[in-house]
C-alpha cells in the first residue's frame, strides 16, 4: 500500500475512533436539550398561572367580603355548627313563652339541591306566642324556612308542629 | 511564537571526517569531527557540536566509495547510458554492478552537423557496502535520511552563478574540478589536491570543449587562498575569484542547499524506512490533532451538558412552583365556585313571603264570629315546576335561578253563622297575600241544646319563592 493510501486509512480509522468518542455525548447533549426544551415548553404552556391564581385569590376576596356584607347567612355545615343552631332555636322557643315537646332532625335537600337541616319541632303555647317565635326565627343570622305549621285543636294553649329547615352551606 | 526556517542538515561522509552544515534562519551552521572507533559517536558528537536544528538529512559521500566519471555518449545513445555505464565498470573491484550502485545524469548538448546531438552524462558509482554502513550508522544516531548522493556533485549548489562556469573546490583532500551552466552540473572531475597546474589546465580544457565552449572566462576557486589563486591564474591565464560568499565547506553547504540532485542513491529499504517514517509522522500528528479536537469537544460537549443540567434543574424549580400554582388555582376556583354557589343559594333562598306575617294575617282577619279549630300550612315546591323538572321530554328546562314554591293554608273551624264563615273568607283574599281562597266546606251544625254554628273547612295558596 502507498504511503498516502496507509496515511488515509489512518485518518479514516481516526475519524471512526473520534466519532465513536463523541458519538456518546452528543447523544446525551441531544437528550439533554430535549428535557430542557421539554421543561421550558411546560412552562411557556403555563405561564399565566401566577396571575389566573392573583385574579382569583381577588375574585375570592371580592366574594367573601360580599357575603359578609349580606344581612343572612348560611349556616356552616359542620356538627359544631348545627348544635349551636339547635340551641338557639331552643332559647327561642323557651324566650318566647313556647314549651318544647319534643324536637327531631335531618339533613336533606331541599328543591333538590339544596342542603338543609330540617327540623321537626313540637311545641305547646298560646298563638301570641308562636307569633314572637316566628318572627324571632326570621330575625336570626342564618336563612331559615318555614315549611309547615301544624295547630291542633285546643282552647289557649294549644300543640303546635313546625317544620323549620335552615340551609347549610355546601360542603367542600 | 515565530517559525524558524531551516533546512536538511549536510552530512559529508569522507575517509577520515564527518562534517555537516545547516541553513538556519538564513545563516550557515557549520561543523566537523574526525571519525574515531566509534563512528555513531562521533556522529551524534557532530550533531550535537553545532545548534543543528531536526535530524532532517541529505548525506553525501566522498573518497574512496565514489567514483565520479564525466563522459561522452555518442548521438541516440542516451537511451543506452546505463548499460555504457554498466559496461565501462565491468571488473572493477569496488564499482562493479555488484559492489556499487550506479547513478547516472544525462544532458542532451545542441544538434551537431551531423543532425543527432551528443549527450554528456555524469557517471556516479557509490560503493554498496560502504553505503549500507553510512545508512546504518544514520539509523543507529537517529537521523533521518532524505537522500543520499555524490558530495563532490552536491557541491555545485553551495552557490548560484550564472552563465557558464568552472569550479576548482579544494578539500577532504581533492580537488574538483566542476563545470556547468547556470544552476546545471555538466562536468566533474576530481582530483588529489594538489593539482598540477597543467592536468588542471587539460581538465579546463576539456570541460570547456565538452560544454562546446572555446574556454572559460574566469575560474571561482574554494579552499584555495589568495597566493594559491595568483599562482593559478598567472599558470592558467585566467582570472582566479572566490565565490560571492565565504564558505567553509562547499561539499556539506551544497548539500545543505535545496536544488535538484543529479543522482540519489539512497537505498530501497531506506526509502521504505522513510516512508514508513511518514506515515507514522503524519499518523501521529493526525492523531494527536483528532486528540485534540476530541479533548476540546469533549471538554465543550461535557460543559454544555453541565450547562444543560443546571438550566433543567432551574427550570424544574420553576416548573414545581407553576405545578403548586396550578394546584393552589385549582384549589381556589374550587372554593370560589363553592362561595358563588352559596351566595346565589344565599340571594335565592331568601323568603318571599314571611310566614310570622302570613301568621299575622290570618290571626288579625279572625273576628269573634269566627273560631279556627286547626290550622296548617305547607310551604310546598311549585306543583307546575316540579313537574316540569321531572319531564325527560322537556328540554328546555333549566335550574337557573330561585325554585318557585307555594304555601298552602288548610283552616278548620266553627263560625255563628255561614256569612261569617264567607266574611272571613273574603278578608283573607281582600289580603292581598293569597292567590287563592276557597271555602272547601260550610256545614251547619247543633254544637249544644239550642246552640246551633256553621262548621268549615278553608283553603288557601300563597305564591311564593
Amino acid at each position: 500500500m502507498k504511503p498516502n493510501g496507509k496515511i488515509a486509512l489512518a485518518a479514516v480509522a481516526l475519524v471512526m475512533a473520534s466519532a465513536g468518542t463523541l458519538y456518546p455525548i452528543r447523544n446525551s447533549l441531544a437528550s439533554s436539550q430535549s428535557e430542557v426544551d421539554r421543561i421550558q415548553a411546560d412552562l411557556d404552556r403555563d405561564q399565566g398561572v401566577h396571575e389566573q391564581l392573583l385574579k382569583a385569590h381577588a375574585r375570592m376576596l371580592e366574594v367573601k367580603a360580599s357575603i359578609a356584607e349580606r344581612a343572612f347567612g348560611l349556616c356552616p355545615s359542620t356538627p359544631e355548627a348545627e348544635h349551636e343552631f339547635e340551641t338557639s332555636l331552643l332559647g327561642l322557643v323557651d324566650s318566647t313563652g313556647l314549651h318544647s315537646v319534643r324536637m327531631d332532625r335531618k339533613t336533606e335537600t331541599m328543591d333538590s339541591r339544596t342542603p338543609v337541616l330540617s327540623l321537626d319541632l313540637v311545641v305547646e303555647g298560646e298563638a301570641q306566642s308562636l307569633q314572637k317565635f316566628l318572627q324571632a326565627l326570621e330575625g336570626m343570622r342564618w336563612v331559615t324556612r318555614v315549611l309547615g305549621i301544624t295547630v291542633e285543636p285546643g282552647n289557649e294553649v294549644r300543640r303546635m308542629t313546625l317544620q323549620i329547615a335552615v340551609i347549610l352551606e355546601q360542603k367542600p | 511564537m515565530k517559525r524558524r526556517k531551516v533546512g536538511n542538515i549536510g552530512l559529508v561522509f569522507g575517509n577520515d571526517t564527518i562534517r555537516a552544515a545547516q541553513n538556519v534562519d538564513g545563516r550557515m551552521v557549520w561543523s566537523s569531527v574526525p571519525v574515531g572507533e566509534n563512528a555513531k559517536k562521533s556522529l551524534r558528537q557532530l550533531i550535537s557540536s553545532a545548534p543543528f536544528v531536526g535530524r532532517n538529512a541529505v548525506v553525501g559521500l566522498e573518497g574512496s566509495a565514489v567514483l565520479i566519471e564525466s563522459i561522452v555518449l555518442p548521438p541516440g545513445s542516451a537511451k543506452e547510458a546505463r548499460k555504457i555505464c554498466t559496461d565501462r565498470l565491468k571488473g572493477d573491484p569496488l564499482f562493479s554492478a555488484d559492489k556499487a550502485i550506479l547513478g547516472i545524469g544525462v544532458e542532451s548538448m545542441p544538434p551537431a552537423d551531423s543532425g543527432q546531438s551528443p549527450a554528456l552524462a555524469i557517471m556516479t558509482a557509490m560503493n554498496r557496502e560502504r553505503l549500507m554502513d553510512v545508512m546504518r550508522l544514520c539509523r543507529d544516531a537517529e537521523v533521518e535520511v532524505q537522500a543520499v548522493e555524490a558530495s563532490a556533485l552536491a557541491a555545485w549548489r553551495a552557490w548560484n552563478a550564472e552563465g557558464l562556469q568552472v569550479r576548482m573546490i579544494r578539500g577532504g583532500g581533492h580537488d574538483l574540478v566542476l563545470a556547468g551552466l547556470d544552476s546545471k552540473l555538466l562536468f566533474c572531475r576530481i582530483v588529489d589536491t594538489p593539482v598540477p597546474p597543467l592536468e588542471l589546465r587539460a581538465t579546463i580544457g576539456r570541460a570547456a570543449s565538452l560544454l562546446g565552449a572555446e574556454s572559460f572566462p574566469l575560474l571561482m576557486t574554494v579552499g584555495v587562498d589568495e597566493a594559491g589563486r595568483q599562482e593559478i591564474a598567472g599558470a592558467l591565464g585566467l582570472e582566479v575569484t572566490p565565490p560571492g560568499r565565504s564558505l567553509d565547506d562547499a561539499a556539506a553547504v551544497g548539500l545543505a542547499t535545496e536544488g535538484p540532485i543529479l543522482a540519489d542513491f539512497t537505498p530501497p529499504e531506506e526509502r521504505v524506512l522513510r516512508e514508513k517514517r511518514h506515515v507514522r509522522k503524519v499518523s501521529v500528528a493526525m492523531a494527536a490533532a483528532c486528540g485534540v479536537l476530541v479533548l476540546a469537544a469533549g471538554a465543550l460537549g461535557t460543559q454544555r451538558i453541565a450547562s444543560l443540567h443546571d438550566r433543567q434543574a432551574t427550570l424544574e424549580q420553576q416548573r414545581d412552583i407553576t405545578q403548586a400554582d396550578k394546584q393552589q388555582l385549582e384549589e381556589l376556583n374550587a372554593e370560589l365556585a363553592r362561595e358563588e354557589s352559596n351566595e346565589a343559594v344565599i340571594v335565592e333562598a331568601r323568603p318571599g313571603h314571611r310566614m310570622s306575617t302570613l301568621f299575622a294575617l290570618i290571626s288579625s282577619r279572625t273576628t269573634d264570629a269566627i273560631s279556627i279549630e286547626t290550622a296548617k300550612v305547607v310551604d310546598i315546591e311549585d306543583p307546575a315546576y316540579a313537574s316540569a323538572m321531572r319531564d325527560k321530554n322537556n328540554k328546555d328546562k333549566k335550574r337557573a335561578g330561585p325554585v318557585p314554591r307555594q304555601l298552602e293554608v288548610r283552616l278548620n273551624g266553627l263560625a255563628r253563622t255561614g256569612l261569617a264563615v264567607r266574611q272571613f273568607a273574603d278578608a283573607l283574599l281582600g289580603t292581598g297575600a293569597f292567590s287563592d281562597v276557597r271555602v272547601e266546606a260550610s256545614e251547619r251544625v247543633l254544637l249544644s241544646v239550642g246552640v246551633d254554628g256553621e262548621r268549615f273547612r278553608i283553603y288557601a295558596r300563597a305564591e311564593t319563592h
